[in-house]
């Protein structure tokens, strides 16, 4: 986990602008990850990446620099996608199959064991989950540690691992029933 | 397949985003123009807390000047509840987004999100129920504010036929949004007051409230 040095007390606005836009830029994919994980089609991503960005800058005057930026940007990125994906409006949009901008070719065809296959059963696993197993699954693909999975999510350690070894086993059983992922 | 396998799609993903999105940093003024959806909340209630105050200030007025003739001051003092409740409930409204902070961890914020959601669907229901039955106190109060008694004019048979009709289209009301609910419709608003009459939103936002409950017990 990366902290950042310390900010000036009295830091000018546009001093405080570019630190901001330096460290957005070194996490852009985190922004981007959370958007696929929580939308289908490329406006909603458009408007997510907006709503979040918009979001972490709000509350950049409170972030602690002594702690990870990560961790800070995964719990507001998170916190803003789950309430987008639940409103209204967006559910309507929601319903939609996955367009061509989505990430990655996927080809019903090609279901052999492949990289397109497995981002296939990635979006369909992703699919089946509720807003808050998407975002510990999307900790646990980004290789977090246990411990700030539970720091972001707000649950103990122990919580993030029997749950993670549910997601496991759902998985399982999501392969047994359709052999084809 | 196994959930670990999903390590290497998500790793692939990874490094088609790695060459395919850029991140087009927004200029400030347009990031503080980005209003999401608790910030439309908070302007939507303070815009109605403006209003109930507007019509508490007036209704007040009209109701110091009446205190002394019932027939005007009942109706008068029905709508400056009404308003007065209006007010409690956008002031607690903006109270509980204001304590929205998206930095803290997911569960803890998704509970007070779904909390809020779900304490302003239960007071909008209320208030759409009672509503119906405010016309008849606001034609009397506005009536007498323009220097027309309708207590003459009409006879209080009328305004008694009011009162029972305000009585007759709640539960109208009811089976029109529970006819409704559910149903395809192309407007977002007459979805949403459906939903909410209907008891759809509160059932909705209540699973949330469980599915959060469910995610944070061990």
């Amino acid at each position: 986990m990366h902290t950042h040095p310390t900010p000036p007390i009295h830091e000018a606005p546009q001093e405080r602008q570019e630190r901001f836009q330096a460290l957005l830029e070194s996490h852009r994919k985190i922004l981007f990850k959370v958007a696929n994980t929580y939308c289908r089609n490329a406006e909603d991503r458009r408007d997510l990446v907006q709503e979040i960005s918009a979001q972490l800058w709000r509350a950049f005057p409170r972030y602690d620099a002594a702690r990870p930026f990560s961790t800070w940007m995964y719990r507001i990125a998170l916190n803003v996608a789950i309430s987008f994906a639940r409103s209204a409006g967006h559910r309507e949009r929601h319903a939609a199959p996955w367009d061509e901008s989505a990430p990655g070719p996927i080809d019903e065809r090609t279901l052999e064991p492949g990289p397109d296959a497995r981002v296939l059963a990635l979006h369909r696993f992703i699919d089946q989950l509720d807003a808050l197993n998407r975002a510990l699954l999307l900790l646990y693909l980004e290789e977090r540690s246990y411990r700030e999975i539970a720091e972001v999510l707000g649950i103990t350690e122990t919580n993030v691992a029997t749950k993670i070894n549910r997601l496991k086993q759902r998985m399982r059983q999501d392969v047994a029933t359709n052999p084809s992922h | 397949m196994e959930l670990d396998d999903l390590k290497i799609a998500w790793r692939e993903l990874d490094s088609r985003l790695g060459t395919t999105l850029e991140l087009h940093f927004e200029t400030k003024e347009k990031l503080h123009k980005t209003r999401s959806a608790l910030r439309r909340l908070a302007g939507g209630q303070i815009y109605e807390l403006v209003a109930n105050f507007i019509v508490a200030l007036l209704v007040g007025s009209f109701l110091g000047d009446h205190i002394e003739t019932v027939r005007f001051a009942f109706p008068a003092a029905m709508l400056l509840a009404f308003a007065a409740f209006g007010m409690a409930v956008n002031i607690r409204q903006l109270a509980l987004i204001g304590g929205i902070d998206y930095a803290a961890p997911v569960v803890e914020i998704q509970r007070e999100i779904a909390t809020l959601r779900s304490w302003r669907i239960r007071t909008t229901q209320g208030l759409l129920l009672v509503a119906p039955l405010l016309w008849p106190p606001l034609a009397i109060v506005g009536a007498r504010a323009l220097g027309v008694d309708l207590y003459r004019i009409a006879g209080p048979a009328w305004i008694a036929w009011n009162f029972a009709f305000g009585l007759a289209v709640i539960p109208l009301g009811l089976w029109i949004a529970h006819w409704l609910a559910g149903r395809p419709r192309g407007s977002r608003v007459l979805t949403a007051l459906a939903d909410t009459l209907a008891g759809r939103s509160l059932a909705t936002a209540r699973g949330h409230l469980e599915e959060i409950a469910r995610f944070a017990a061990e």
